[in-house]
C-alpha cells in the first residue's frame, strides 16, 4: 500500500520549520519541499548507512535514531540534528 | 638482555593498539591490561591476553596500579611498553621494572629522572651545547639583582615562580616600566601559593613556534634523528594538529637543530625513542624547551615521512640490539599531517563529550592512516583522555597532504557525541595555517571560533528528505506490528482452549 504523508521538520534547532510532503511511488518517493519536487531513491544498507539518490544525485548518508522522532543525520561529513514535529 | 617474546602495554586506547600492531608484525605476543570501566575497550579485544587490574568495579583508574601491572608482566613473561601518559616518564615505574627483572621498553630510569627535572634538563642540555632560553640559572629574590638581570636578557620577559605551576607566580612583562610592580606581585603570589619568593627570569619568545626533533638511540652509543615535527596548533597548551616537516623553519635552522640534537643525544648516552622540544622565534632562533623520554602521540607522522617503525626500534633497543638504521639510512620523503580527534565539543570551548558512538566510520584510502581506539557502539568513557583517534595523511608535498586530510576528515563519520572534526576542517581552510607560518597563539589570534558555527553545507534538503523517509518507514513498520499483534490477540480470543 503506497502512502502519502506530510511532516513538519526542524533542523538543528533553527526557528523555522520545513514542510515536507511525501508520496510513496512504485520504486521511489516523490518529495515536495517549498514547491520543489524531488524523485528520491532511498536504500537502507545496514543499521546506520543509507544510499539516497535525489534526482540522479547520489548521497552517502549515515543516520541514527535518537528516539522521540529525532535523528542525527550525516551528509558530506556534516552532522545535522533533525526532529519530526508531527 | 633476553629476547622479548611478549609485550604488555601499560596503557589503553589507540596507543595500546598501535604498539600491539607492531608486536604482531614482529610475531610477538600481546598483553592488555584494563579496568572494569574499560572492559569493552578495543585494545582488550585486540590483544592475545588481557588482565583486569582493578578489584573494585567502581575503580576506573589505571594509575597507582604499578605493582599489579608488573605482577602481570612477570606472570605472563612480558616486557612492558608504557605508551605515552600513565606510566611513561615515570621514573619509579621504570625503576621497579628493572628491580623486578621486567624489561622496560623505554629509556633508562636515570634519563627519565634527569629530563623530568626542568632545571636538570636545562642544565644538561646547556652543557651539551643545546641553546636554552636566556634567563637566570639560579633563583632570584633581590629586586635590584632581578632588575639588572632583566635588562641583560632584554624585554619582553617572563617571571616564573621556582616552585610554581598552574600559572601562579607567573608574570609577562613587556616593558621595563612594568617590572617593579610585576616582580613584587609575582613574589607575593609565589610566597602565598608555594611558600617561597624565589623567581626565575626568562626571555619571553614572541609568537613562538613549537618544533621538535624525534630521536632514537641504542645502548651501543648509536643515535640518530628522524627530522622534525611542527606542533604549533595547540589549545590550552595541548597539541591538536602536527605536521612533518615544519613548514616554518629553513634548511639552515633545520641543519643546526639536527646537529645540536645529535650532539646532546650522544653526550647523554640516551637510548630508546625520545623527542627534544624547541621553541623557535620569528627570526629562526631556537631554544630547548624539554625532552620527552617516551613515544610521542604524534609519532606516526615521523613514521610516514621516514618509513621507520619507531615502536619496532624501541623493542629492538630494549633487547640490547643495535638500531637497524644509521643516520644516512634515514631519508625524508614527502609531508605528513596529524589531526587528533577528541571526544570534545569545539563549539563549547572544547568541553569533553563522552558517550555512545551511534555512528562510527573511519576514513581510509590512499595515504591515510588512522590510529584509533573506538568503534560503532563503543561508549567513550569520561574517565580517560578524550582522544579517540589520530588521523594522519601523507602527500608528496604539504598541499597534497592537506588535500588528503580534507578528504579523510570528510569521510570520518561520527554521531552520538561531539568531536573535534569540524574544528580540524576549518583549520585546514584557514589562511594562516595554509601559509605555513603559524605560531602557538594560532587558535587565539588567527582562528575565528565563529567559523565553527558556520555550516559547510547550508542546504538542508538531503537531511530533511532522509529523516522524513526514515520516519515514514518507521511508522509503516509500527502499523504493521500493531496489526499483527491485533490479529494474534483476535485469534487467541477465538481459540476454544481459551479459558474464560
Amino acid at each position: 500500500m503506497h502512502v502519502k504523508r506530510e511532516y513538519f521538520i526542524n533542523v538543528g534547532g533553527r526557528e523555522d520549520k520545513v514542510k515536507v510532503e511525501l508520496e510513496e511511488k512504485e520504486s521511489f518517493y516523490e518529495v515536495v519541499i517549498d514547491d520543489n519536487k524531488y524523485a528520491v531513491d532511498f536504500a537502507q544498507l545496514n543499521e546506520v548507512d543509507y544510499s539516497i539518490i535525489i534526482d540522479g544525485k547520489s548521497y552517502a548518508v549515515e543516520m541514527s535514531e535518537k528516539g522521540g522522532n529525532k535523528y542525527e543525520v550525516i551528509v558530506d561529513g556534516e552532522n545535522f540534528n533533525v526532529e519530526i514535529l508531527n | 638482555m633476553p629476547e622479548i617474546k611478549k609485550v604488555l602495554v601499560a596503557n589503553r586506547g589507540e596507543i595500546a593498539i598501535r604498539v600491539f600492531r607492531t608486536c604482531r608484525n614482529m610475531g610477538l605476543g600481546t598483553v592488555a591490561i584494563y579496568t572494569h570501566a574499560d572492559r569493552k575497550a578495543p585494545h582488550v579485544r585486540y590483544a592475545d591476553e588481557a588482565y583486569c587490574i582493578t578489584d573494585n568495579p567502581k575503580d576506573p583508574f589505571y594509575l597507582n596500579k604499578m605493582d599489579r601491572i608488573i605482577d602481570v608482566a612477570k606472570k605472563t613473561g612480558a616486557a612492558i611498553h608504557p605508551g605515552y601518559g600513565f606510566y611513561a616518564e615515570n621514573v619509579d615505574f621504570a625503576g621497579a621494572c628493572a628491580d623486578e627483572g621486567v624489561i622496560f621498553i623505554g629509556p633508562s630510569p636515570e634519563h627519565i629522572e634527569l629530563m623530568g627535572s626542568k632545571i636538570g634538563a636545562k642544565k644538561a642540555m646547556e652543557e651539551a651545547g643545546v641553546p636554552v632560553i636566556p634567563g637566570t640559572k639560579e633563583p632570584v629574590e633581590d629586586f635590584e639583582e632581578a632588575k639588572r638581570v632583566a635588562e641583560e636578557i632584554g624585554y619582553p620577559i617572563m617571571l616564573k615562580a621556582v616552585h610554581g605551576g598552574g600559572g601562579k607566580g607567573m608574570r609577562f612583562i613587556e616593558k621595563r616600566e612594568n617590572f617593579e610592580s610585576a616582580f613584587k606581585n609575582a613574589q607575593s603570589e609565589a610566597l602565598i601559593a608555594f611558600g617561597s619568593r624565589e623567581i626565575f627570569i626568562e626571555k619571553f619568545i614572541v609568537e613562538p613556534h613549537h618544533v621538535e626533533i624525534q630521536v632514537l638511540g641504542d645502548m651501543h652509543g648509536n643515535g640518530i634523528h628522524l627530522f622534525e615535527r611542527e606542533c604549533s596548533i595547540q589549545r590550552r597548551y595541548q597539541k591538536v594538529i602536527e605536521e612533518a616537516p615544519s613548514p616554518f623553519i629553513n634548511d639552515e635552522t633545520r641543519a643546526k637543530m639536527y646537529e645540536v640534537t645529535l650532539k646532546a643525544l650522544k653526550k647523554l648516552g640516551y637510548y630508546s625513542a625520545g623527542t627534544l622540544e624547541f621553541i623557535v622565534d620569528a627570526d629562526q632562533n631556537f631554544y630547548f624547551l624539554e625532552m620527552n623520554t617516551r613515544l610521542q602521540v604524534e609519532h606516526p607522522i615521523t613514521e610516514l615521512i621516514t618509513g621507520v617503525d619507531l615502536v619496532h626500534q624501541m623493542i629492538r633497543v630494549a633487547e640490547g640490539k643495535e638500531l637497524l638504521y644509521k643516520q644516512e639510512d634515514i631519508q625524508r620523503r614527502g609531508h605528513a599531517i596529524e589531526c587528533r580527534i577528541y571526544a570534545e565539543d569545539p563549539e563549547n570551548n572544547f568541553a569533553p563529550s563522552p558517550g555512545l558512538l551511534t555512528i562510527y566510520e573511519e576514513p581510509g584510502g590512499p595515504n591515510v592512516r588512522v590510529d584509533s581506539g573506538a568503534y560503532q557502539g563503543y561508549k567513550v568513557p569520561f574517565y580517560y583522555d578524550p582522544l579517540i583517534a589520530k588521523v594522519c595523511t601523507y602527500g608528496k608535498d604539504r598541499s597534497c597532504a592537506i588535500r588528503n586530510m580534507r578528504r579523510a576528515l570528510s569521510e570520518y563519520k561520527v554521531a552520538g557525541i561531539k568531536t573535534s572534526i569540524p574544528f580540524h576542517i576549518r583549520v585546514l581552510k584557514n589562511q594562516a595555517f595554509l601559509s605555513g607560518n603559524y605560531h602557538t597563539g594560532f587558535i587565539d589570534k588567527k582562528f575565528d571560533m565563529e567559523d565553527l558555527r558556520k555550516r559547510e553545507h547550508l542546504d538542508i534538503t538531503v537531511p530533511v528528505i532522509a529523516a522524513a523517509i526514515k520516519q515514514l518507514l518507521s511508522e509503516k513498520i509500527a502499523i504493521q506490528r500493531a496489526m499483527t499483534r491485533s490479529d494474534v490477540e483476535e485469534s487467541s480470543e477465538k481459540s476454544p482452549d481459551k479459558k474464560p
